[in-house]
């Protein structure tokens, strides 16, 4: 029964990864309605930032999450202002955001491979113990429960932001028809670079946990892929569903692991995905946002 | 305007891609083999953007440092050395397509190439249609050897540098039978990787004939990053080691994940246990007891100029995989002397039949069996990590 609960343990971790790559992807496809693989890319530069910060400028945990957020939210802004504000002005087709998108992760991941790719990397260690202890067979990391909580706590923030703030209902609207808000008088161009930067922000958490989770390499990006299955799983373009998507990702890949080992395990986890959507296409949170492509 | 802009955006997007995947000074043909009357070209194929990059860059790493020796001292039979490399980003298809263009259009006389077993067993047929000889790294017999057929070498490619994965495990479980009382051993490997499947095969036969067990048997794939289930079982499996050929990501992240998960046994692994290693964990005391064995041992006073060298060249330490790459230069050099012509056919009948008692880092007494196209009585060094502390143990043969 331990080794149950162990795995429990394991695959709420796991899926803890996957619902933090989800928020910020998923947020942006509740706003432009298009699957944004650039995510990935933003996710995997800021990671490699966050480590200059600690290895040149010898910064903290703390300072070190906060200057990297901020990049990673201007890098964010940069890439939306290169691959999607035209687009936007010019009322692009819908796959050719999809398109711009995968050129901009694909470019970010680029430029770390050509700066990092000689080397592997890897974050000190930033607490002085790894893993809580619960009872003698069971552990949990401590990256996992900041993970978690972090999870939990960007999407009650954004929650609040959408329903509860001008800026919120700004994007709102702008999800809704993006004409007729800039008619009532929202400033489209603005809000559309908040969005994006709150997007950065998370991916750059993102990138520095599966960083601190895993190891420093430029495929770390491909886990955006992850993240789409999560918030796909959660109903497309719902902030919540990120969070339900990704648990029962990281449940479903863990306990097929188990059952049926790592070589099925991939054919598995999908055909069970592909099922549940037969029955379930609004996924977990029982809401998904159509989208344009 | 806007025209003559898109179409020197289009240019140079076309040429991009051409030109990054080629790291060196490219020879264009001049239709005789080796690639003109002055130069020598040795083509590479290494992984150098791809996700086994840092292997592929010190492997390109140690052959350019070894051509960049033997040009100052005079080259080979007169002749300058022109290394033309290719990235083949960790695949069989880009690396088929680099080494035809080798074949081909750079006229290089030999190809050196990665120690990815699965991406080297990409060049047998095609190596023998062209007869370019390829040296290279692959752990796996069956990158040189039809072990499963005919039992007959492949004509045209070689392992070089070190000893053969089989031969590897049969070192290192003969070494942690004979020193230590572990007996029940859970194996854990990458399933999708031709070196660790050849090397638990020759781990698990040796172990057995010594009277060990093996409890339970785990694998992963290629890009997998949670390893927390395959590790929960082995702790529940009452295994007292856990004997992990895998690459050096895979490593650091399977020992991290299993100290978050109280699991502190000991391991038993191969040559990616060396550095950087120990250096990429959070905290290398995690390792309380791991031994492994290597191609070279990287402190022996003979290795000295080497790392001094290597260090200065590319500012970074040398690895082993960087001695393999420097070695298989000299070795390819070596032939090159013996064949007295860069003529390719001369080239791999002297590494069939002439390479013997060359003094490398991985060996004093270096020779490559023409029989096996593999090393013949090449050892490895045998280390041992207590507490995160590297320790050099013995030297043992196979």
């Amino acid at each position: 029964m331990t080794f149950y609960i162990q795995l429990l343990i394991n695959g709420i971790a796991l899926g803890s990864v996957y619902s933090i790559i989800a928020l910020g992807f998923t947020l942006i496809f509740s706003v432009l309605k298009f699957s944004n693989f650039s995510h990935g890319g933003v996710m995997v530069v800021s990671a490699y930032f966050a480590y200059i910060m600690v290895n040149r400028f010898e910064l903290g945990f703390i300072p070190m999450i906060l200057i990297t957020i901020v990049f990673g939210g201007l890098l964010s802004c940069l890439a939306q202002l290169i691959g999607f504000e035209r687009l936007r002005k010019t009322k692009g087709s819908s796959m050719l955001f999809f398109v711009s998108s995968s050129n901009l992760g694909t470019l970010l991941q680029n430029i770390i491979i050509l700066t990092f790719a000689s080397s592997y990397y890897s974050y000190p260690a930033f607490f002085p113990k790894s893993f809580f202890q619960l009872t003698s067979k069971l552990t949990i990391a401590v990256t996992d429960v900041i993970m978690l909580l972090l999870s939990t706590v960007g999407i009650l923030i954004l929650m609040f932001i959408l329903y509860k703030t001008r800026l919120g209902i700004s994007i709102r609207a702008l999800s809704m028809d993006s004409d007729t808000a800039q008619l009532m008088g929202v400033n489209v161009s603005m809000v559309m670079a908040l969005t994006f930067f709150i997007s950065g922000m998370l991916a750059a958490i993102a990138g520095i946990l599966c960083g601190m989770k895993f190891l420093l390499y430029p495929q770390l990006k491909d886990l955006v892929m992850k993240g789409m299955t999560a918030s796909i799983l959660g109903g497309l373009g719902n902030i919540s569903g990120a969070l339900y998507g990704g648990l029962l990702l990281g449940l479903m890949e863990v306990f097929m692991t188990n059952f049926v080992g790592s070589s099925l395990q991939p054919a598995c986890t999908f055909l069970f995905a592909i099922i549940f959507l037969i029955f379930r296409p609004q996924g977990i949170s029982g809401k998904f946002v159509k989208e344009k492509v | 305007m806007k025209k003559i802009l898109a179409m020197a955006l289009t240019l140079a997007l076309t040429l991009v891609p051409l030109t990054s995947c080629n790291n060196g000074s490219s020879s264009q043909g001049s239709g005789s083999t080796g690639g003109g009357s002055d130069v020598i070209v040795i083509g590479g194929i290494n992984d150098l953007t791809g996700n086994r990059s840092v292997t592929g860059n010190a492997i390109n790493n140690g052959v350019t440092l070894a051509v960049e020796e033997i040009n100052a001292k005079g080259g080979v039979l007169g002749k300058q050395i022109k290394y033309v490399v290719y990235d083949n980003k960790n695949d069989g298809q880009e690396t088929i397509s680099a080494y035809t263009r080798l074949a081909d259009v750079d006229k290089a006389s030999a190809v050196i190439t990665t120690d990815a077993s699965g991406i080297f067993m990409s060049l047998i047929e095609i190596s023998s249609e062209k007869k370019v000889p390829v040296c290279g790294m692959p752990s796996d017999p069956r990158a040189v050897m039809d072990t499963e057929g005919s039992g007959e070498t492949y004509p045209y490619t070689f392992l070089t540098g070190q000893c053969n994965a089989p031969q590897q495990a049969a070192i290192i479980a003969k070494y942690v039978s004979d020193t230590t009382d572990l007996t029940k051993a859970a194996l854990f490997y990458d399933q999708s990787n031709a070196y660790a499947v050849a090397y638990m095969n020759g781990f698990r036969d040796l172990w057995e004939s010594v009277g060990g067990e093996i409890v339970l048997e785990e694998t992963c794939n290629a890009n997998d990053q949670d390893f927390s289930t395959q590790l929960s079982r082995i702790r529940e499996s009452g295994a007292e080691f856990i004997c992990t050929p895998n690459p050096t990501a895979q490593l650091v992240i399977m020992v991290q994940q299993a100290a978050q998960l109280g699991l502190n046994i000991p391991y038993v692994g191969a040559q990616d246990m060396s550095d950087p290693f120990l250096s990429l964990l959070d905290d290398p005391s995690v390792v309380g007891k791991a031994y492994f064995q290597a191609s070279a041992y990287m402190e022996d006073p003979r290795l000295q100029t080497f790392c001094t060298d290597y260090e200065e060249r590319f500012g970074e330490p040398a690895t082993i995989k960087a001695v393999n790459g420097y070695d298989t230069m000299y070795i390819v050099a070596a032939a090159i002397e013996k064949a007295g012509s860069a003529d390719r056919d001369a080239i791999k009948s002297a590494l069939e039949n002439d390479i013997d008692g060359l003094e490398l880092l991985c060996s004093e007494n270096y020779v490559e069996d023409g029989a096996t196209h593999s090393p013949k009585g090449l050892g490895m060094a045998v280390y041992e990590i207590t507490n995160g502390v590297l320790e050099y143990k013995t030297y043992l043969e196979p």
